[in-house]
């Protein structure tokens, strides 16, 4: 009996099998792994969290349903807006919301009360929404065809501007408080919106703030922004709002 | 600070790729992380050192930064930036895109 491999006597066989062959025959060999070889990987480290965001782009393009991933500080007025502006269309359009927050459900219980289908996500330790998270909760959501989707971020102007989250577009909200240079303090944020709300402009009177100073600051970040100046809780430019997200879904 | 979940994820890439190659021992991994990807290179290597170690995988990291460049849509030149949308320093054109230095990518690793 052939002794490496434990056939019959009569020896036929030619004993420079493959790595393969010598598993799949359980013989003993050994491994040659002294050797360390480099491998080329070349892969997005965020490619799980853009895949998962095409996933629900293409979700989305299907349904007619246009995304908006609302993006600021804690306290410039998201949740605010949200509330205005769906009192004053949701007898025209669906919509629904996904609120992000570390804790509670403080915000998804206020637009509830509104009768909106939203949903919560407590990402407890984490500082942004990731699109996995996203793409779950929209699989349960059942969001109707022709509708708005309004994603409210974790109130941090860092980082949520690194992960997509397959919305069809992103707005940075700032409230004229916060100081006519944040732009230029957060520029990944600013860079990666499309649309800028400037909120609370009633306040004006009562700040050092001057707004063509935050749309100049804004443009030189990213020269492609367009702009919404808005008092939500006085209700100023409202009009022009609400007439573009209706633009945003052809019924 | 998303720097500890980016490392996290880069750890899980490798570890994966790792495996992908014949269940091979990662032994270390490579990354190119452009100056303006939004992430803080100190904090990204501060964080992958910890989670490794913490691991006891025995596994090294090298981190490569890459330095911005532009190019110009209408006068279609190059030129060194510092931001996303940098004005063409030729032409004055506005309308300019990043064509390095966004990167955030597992570049190699070495397996055993």
């Amino acid at each position: 009996m052939c002794g490496s491999c434990g056939c019959g006597d009569h020896h036929k066989h030619s004993h420079n099998l493959s790595h393969e062959q010598m598993h799949a025959l359980g013989m003993e060999h050994h491994h040659h792994h002294e050797q360390p070889s480099v491998i080329e990987i070349e892969k997005d480290i965020l490619s799980h969290n853009n895949n998962m965001a095409e996933r629900i782009r293409g979700y989305l393009d299907a349904k007619n349903i246009y995304a908006f991933n609302l993006v600021s500080s804690p306290g410039s007025g998201k949740t605010t807006l949200l509330e205005t502006t769906i009192k004053a269309i949701k007898s025209k359009i669906n919509i629904s919301v996904i609120e992000g927050d570390q804790r509670t459900s403080n915000d998804a219980d206020r637009i509830m009360n509104l009768g909106i289908n939203t949903v919560q996500i407590n990402t407890e330790t984490g500082c942004h929404l990731e699109a996995g998270e996203i793409y779950d909760t929209i699989k349960q959501m059942n969001i109707p065809e022709s509708s708005l989707l309004f994603i409210e971020n974790i109130g941090n102007l860092v980082c949520p501007a690194l992960f997509d989250l397959g919305e069809n577009e992103r707005i940075v909200m700032i409230s004229v408080t916060e100081g006519d240079d944040k732009p230029l303090k957060y520029p990944y944020m600013f860079e990666s919106a499309q649309t800028c709300i400037i909120n609370k402009i009633d306040l004006l009177p009562y700040l050092q703030c001057d707004i063509e100073r935050i749309k100049q600051n804004a443009l030189s970040i990213n020269p492609h922004l367009r702009f919404f100046e808005l008092s939500v809780t006085q209700g100023i430019g409202m009009e022009n709002w609400i007439s573009y997200l209706l633009q945003q879904i052809q019924t | 600070m998303h720097e500890l979940s980016i490392a996290l994820s880069i750890v899980n890439l490798a570890v994966q790729e790792a495996k992908n190659n014949g269940n091979s021992k990662l032994s270390e991994l490579e990354v190119e992380v452009g100056e303006l990807a939004g992430v803080d290179i100190n904090g990204l290597d501060f964080s992958l050192g910890i989670i490794l170690k913490s691991s006891r995988m025995n596994v090294g990291h090298k981190i490569h930064t890459i330095s911005p460049l532009s190019r110009c849509n209408i006068c279609k030149r190059d030129f060194k930036s510092t931001r996303k949308y940098t004005s063409c320093p030729f032409c004055g054109s506005k309308d300019t895109r990043l064509t390095k230095g966004n990167e955030l990518r597992l570049k190699s690793i070495i397996v055993e």
